[in-house]
């Protein structure tokens, strides 16, 4: 698995869409590949989003399955250090603690982080 | 053992594309081989021949153009990363219609899936970012 990790805001450079092209770039060869949001990447999760001047990434994401990209994780202190809640974000993320993400990160067979 | 090296930096605002090629020198005189060299997001920068940092600097450019010259590697500048950010080649600047090129000699553009490919092809993939 090829695990994507986002950790840039939205909508402050290119960062976050660049990194998801990343992933897309392996979706369309058919390689399993996973999306992980730690830090400021986590606000790129917020399901109210209307920004005027930028791609919506938030809909982006929700399109990711379509891509082959069934899995999107985020880390539950980067949240907490933020006072997001997870009903704030948008659906089919799947919550980890920073133990489960290091595990994943170490599963990876390969990470690209910007 | 055979690596794949993604450069997210640029020269000048951060050492990635120094520390990258310290890896890559050290990689190289171990025995093992480098599949292709990404250049992507503000990594781009290291394609543009038009940069002249002082004597004493650093040259990213011109330092892994020779690097590359030398052990015959594959440098590759994402293209919609770098149109975005003003490196271009000749064949880009007709098509877009700009008045100038800076590609430089020894980098080529090419597309993520160009990233994918290597990647899949190598043992490690090993990246270089703001922090490297």
């Amino acid at each position: 698995m090829q695990l994507i990790i986002q950790r840039h805001p939205p909508y402050s450079g290119q960062a976050a869409s660049e990194s998801l092209d990343i992933a897309l770039g392996f979706a369309v060869m058919d390689q399993d590949c996973a999306l992980l949001f730690v830090d400021d990447g986590v606000w790129q999760l917020l399901r109210e989003q209307a920004p005027e001047t930028q791609k919506n990434l938030a809909k982006h994401f929700a399109a990711l399955p379509m891509y082959g990209i069934e899995q999107s994780y985020c880390e539950r202190e980067s949240l907490a250090a933020r006072g997001i809640i997870e009903d704030a974000l948008i659906d089919g993320i799947t919550v980890l603690d920073r133990a489960a993400v290091n595990a994943l990160i170490a599963r990876a067979c390969g990470v690209f982080a910007l | 053992m055979k690596a794949t090296l993604v450069i997210y930096s640029a020269p000048i605002s951060s050492r990635a594309p120094y520390a990258a090629l310290q890896f890559a020198r050290a990689w190289l005189a171990a025995g093992n081989s480098i599949e292709r060299v990404f250049f992507y997001a503000d990594g781009v920068h290291t394609g543009a021949a038009s940069a002249a940092p002082p004597r004493d600097e650093f040259d990213a450019h011109c330092e892994w153009q020779s690097l590359a010259h030398d052990n015959s590697l594959d440098l590759v500048i994402c293209i919609a990363a770098a149109l975005r950010r003003g490196v271009c080649s000749a064949e880009e600047a007709a098509r877009f219609q700009r008045p100038c090129h800076n590609l430089g000699e020894g980098f080529r553009l090419g597309g993520l899936g160009e990233l994918v490919e290597a990647s899949l092809n190598s043992d490690r993939t090993v990246s270089f970012g703001r922090h490297a």
